[in-house]
């Protein structure tokens, strides 16, 4: 009797485990036939998963350098101090709009030399131009109506010329604020002016114009070329597919799936409503039709871009150096149809990257909505060679103004290289240091950006011509 | 026949006038500026270079006799005018600072720059088109070349140092004292 | 504790549960096919009131299909006609030949042949009167529409309806998009 109420238990385990087993299924049949689909990791990625690092818009609105003007035409150029810089002049122009109100002048052109070259002065120039109406609600500085004359914020500055002022470069204008405080708002920034090599004069004395960006008289530099690689490099399809799951979600096995006879994949939704093309070379690029929507304002399409970015690709590991920089911002358009344009460049050791396709990252966002992401990040580690000087700025615009000239167009029938020069030092807006990735090697370069935003590449060393950015 | 040398002498003087269009300048002083006046101690130097010549730049610190010593010009007072009567004087003595630089251009414009740590005084910048020519010394068997100087600029500056409160006021007030106290007034009383 | 008692109810409830949704699931499947039964008749009776005549027999039974991965050769050469399970493969454009390589990791529901054929029904009176048309076959296959300028060495079949009105061929999405 024992051994048959053991066997009678046995029996009663095993029909439990097996029930138990059946309710389960039954229970996923009945789950999946509500239309419920199966988990995948993809489809929450939009909720942000918190492994997944977000860097914050207010780190790519940054400070780019600042320029330290002597009162005798002499300036320096420098990046280190610029976003403390930023944060001080930040700081005083929130403290005086708290306690006093402005009134807003627009600089004339003389006036704007003279306050450079033969005052003291400091200016903060940022990565990129940004709405001053955001830029100010974003830092706190309480605005008025007066505010609304300026549309764009790119550079800040103090001068001893208009101690109570503080002006706001944007837009190819330059704006004074005057506080009636008559509080002196420039004496406690102009106080750390520091002298540092090289020597920096505006290209108007250096070539014989009026232009005021500045030039280095000579430089040198330890930047040697290196060999890169896509991020993709070690696993090409499989990077493409994770950023086709990540782009399509739940959608991602119904795409098509189009490979070309060079192995570039296009995955494509519906009719061509969302394409993502993903090339050998491990760059991606992500289109979706035309999107329109209630405008969020520029920091709030910014953060989608980099929310969108963080989870298609993402920022690197290294949270707390900022692998990237913002390095342009453009509006077009407006009301339902405003798109955002961000761009963003890849850093190495403090460096730029940039190609003649533009840089690493590009994010296009209308109504909040991403439409558009480009992706071409390289993987790679900056070499460094002896200290060496590299080609005189002025002789590298001097020497290849006829293919500047060209390229952006000027009057092909400018019959004399004058001509051709005064055009090209005219337009001539900023030249900084940079690698330029070519199809073998980073190689360093002169990155000369002329009015417009077109970007000319010359050898650092050597003022070899290495191309251009087309827009 | 004084008709005809009339002709002939302004035939022969437009001809040597075209010649010099045609033959325009290989070098131009970007900076400093001719006759100009500057407050700074360091000159910027830039010398724009149109043809595929080599020039020869010199800085002369222009200097006046007191006793038995060169001393640098007071410019304290000096003008635009004043800078264009000392062109030429003959008061002046040229002391050349550092070496003469050369530059050889080797595109269509090349710039020959470089910084100049000056003292307040009288300065001069000196830009000499270099050519080298072959030429058959007295008794020689074969040609030696020579350098000769084509074409000469030179540019006078005055280093001055100015007290701050005589530069001039970039921003005139916007409003006049009476104006902004009005304006103070009422934003007391609105507050 | 009686564990002999509790393993007794724990049975009970178990079973019962069992039944439930299993009878549950059931009597959702039976209703699931009632009303595709269902949607397919009305759709041939409207249809049918539309002018339209439906010739062809109508699947109600409900698919899960993948999406195809093609590879494609050049035109010229031999073609040959493939079939992926009971569906066969149809590549527009002339001289593609093409094989399987791969089918994509998940199935998703396909619209019922009725819709199909009403969503058809809609574009063509839009283009003009439907009336005295008929609806010879009514079919599930795997399209792929291949863009002849591109040089795609691989593309993707969708399943879709081939429905043939009058010795014309028609194709709805089957995914329903």
């Amino acid at each position: 009797m024992n051994e048959r109420a053991r066997k009678v238990e046995k029996l009663k385990n095993a029909v439990i485990v097996v029930l138990f087993l059946t309710t389960v299924l039954l229970l996923n049949l009945t789950w999946r036939s509500e239309g419920a689909a199966p988990f995948r990791l993809s489809s929450v990625l939009d909720f942000i998963s918190p492994d997944v690092w977000v860097p914050d818009a207010s780190e790519f609105i940054a400070a780019d350098y600042t320029v330290c003007g002597f009162g005798d035409a002499t300036f320096s150029r420098d990046a280190d101090r610029a976003a403390a810089d930023l944060d001080d002049l930040l700081q005083e122009f929130r403290a005086e709009s708290a306690n006093a109100s402005f009134l807003i002048n627009e600089v004339t052109e003389q006036q704007y030399r003279e306050m450079l070259t033969g005052y003291r002065c400091l200016k903060v120039v940022l990565s990129c131009p940004v709405p001053f109406g955001e830029f100010c609600d974003r830092n706190q500085i309480n605005r008025s109506s007066v505010f609304d004359q300026v549309g764009t914020v790119s550079a800040l500055l103090v001068s001893e010329a208009a101690p109570e002022s503080i002006f706001v470069e944007g837009g190819g204008q330059c704006w004074r604020f005057i506080s009636d405080s008559e509080q002196d708002l420039a004496s406690p920034l102009l106080v750390s002016l520091v002298r540092k090599d090289p020597i920096y004069f505006t290209a108007g004395s250096m070539l014989g114009n009026s232009n005021m960006a500045i030039l280095p008289l000579t430089s040198s530099a330890t930047l040697a070329s290196s060999t890169w690689e896509s991020e993709a490099a070690a696993d090409v399809e499989r990077a493409g597919r994770t950023m086709a799951e990540s782009i399509f979600g739940e959608n991602f096995d119904f795409v098509r799936r189009i490979t070309d006879s060079f192995g570039n994949v296009t995955y494509m939704y519906g009719y061509g409503e969302k394409t993502l093309t993903c090339l050998t070379e491990g760059s991606f690029e992500y289109r979706t039709g035309t999107v329109e929507g209630q405008d969020p304002g520029f920091y709030n399409s910014l953060q989608n871009a980099i929310a969108f970015v963080a989870t298609r690709g993402g920022w690197g590991s290294d949270r707390h150096a900022l692998g990237y920089r913002l390095c342009g911002a453009r509006t077009e358009g407006s009301g339902r149809n405003r798109l955002y344009t961000f761009e963003f460049a890849q850093m190495l050791d403090g460096m730029p990257l940039l190609s003649e396709d533009g840089p690493a990252i590009v994010v296009k966002v209308c109504g909040g909505e991403v439409n558009y992401y480009r992706r071409a990040v390289v993987s790679a580690a900056a070499q460094q060679a002896e200290e060496q000087q590299t080609a005189d700025a002025a002789n590298v615009l001097a020497g290849n103004c006829h293919l500047i000239h060209s390229v952006l167009g000027g009057n092909v029938l400018a019959a004399s290289s004058d001509e051709e020069f005064a055009f090209v030092a005219n337009r001539f807006r900023d030249a900084s240091a940079g690698y330029i990735v070519t199809e073998d090697s980073l190689t360093p370069a002169w990155v000369i950006t002329m009015e417009g935003g077109t970007k000319f590449f010359f050898g650092l060393y050597d003022a070899v011509p290495l191309g251009f950015t087309r827009d | 026949m004084r008709q005809i040398r009339r002709i002939v002498s302004l035939i022969l003087v437009f001809a040597m006038l075209s010649t010099g269009i045609v033959f325009a300048d290989a070098a131009a002083i970007v900076s400093p500026a001719a006759n100009s006046i500057v407050y700074t101690d360091s000159l910027l130097v830039s010398v724009k270079v149109t043809e595929l010549k080599t020039i020869r730049v010199s800085v002369y610190a222009e200097r006046v006799v007191s006793g038995d010593k060169l001393v640098n010009a007071d410019v304290s007072k000096f003008t635009e005018a004043d800078l264009k009567a000392a062109a030429g004087s003959g008061k002046y003595t040229d002391v050349l600072l550092g070496e003469a630089a050369t530059y050889t251009n080797t595109v269509e414009i090349g710039f020959y720059t470089k910084q100049i740590a000056v003292s307040p005084g009288l300065y001069k910048v000196k830009a000499e088109t270099l050519e080298t020519v072959m030429e058959w010394p007295e008794g020689a068997t074969e040609p030696v070349e020579k350098i000769i100087v084509t074409e000469t600029k030179s540019s006078l500056v005055a280093v001055k140092k100015k007290p701050v409160e005589e530069k001039p006021q970039v921003f005139q007030n916007n409003s006049t004292g009476a104006v902004t106290f009005i304006r103070k007034i009422l934003k007391g009383l609105l507050k | 504790m009686d564990w002999s008692k509790a393993k007794n109810i724990i049975i009970a409830v178990l079973l019962a549960a069992n039944v439930l949704i299993g009878g549950n699931l059931l009597a959702q499947h039976s209703r699931e096919q009632a009303q595709a039964r269902q949607a397919t008749e009305n759709a041939y009776a409207f249809l049918e009131q539309a002018g339209m005549q439906v010739d062809a027999q109508l699947p109600d039974q409900e698919k899960k299909l993948p999406v195809l991965f093609l590879r494609l050769h050049k035109a010229g050469e031999e073609l040959t006609e493939v079939r992926y399970k009971d569906y066969p493969i149809v590549v527009q454009g002339s001289g593609i030949g093409y094989e399987i390589a791969g089918t994509g990791q998940q199935a998703a529901p396909t619209i019922p042949a009725a819709e199909a054929l009403l969503k058809l029904y809609a574009q063509l009176s839009a283009e003009g009167s439907v009336k005295g048309k008929r609806v010879e076959s009514v079919e599930l296959v795997y399209l792929l529409s291949p863009d002849e300028a591109s040089y795609a060495a691989q593309d993707t079949a969708s399943p879709a309806w081939q429905i043939r009105v009058d010795g014309r061929t028609y194709y709805v999405d089957a995914y329903g998009e």
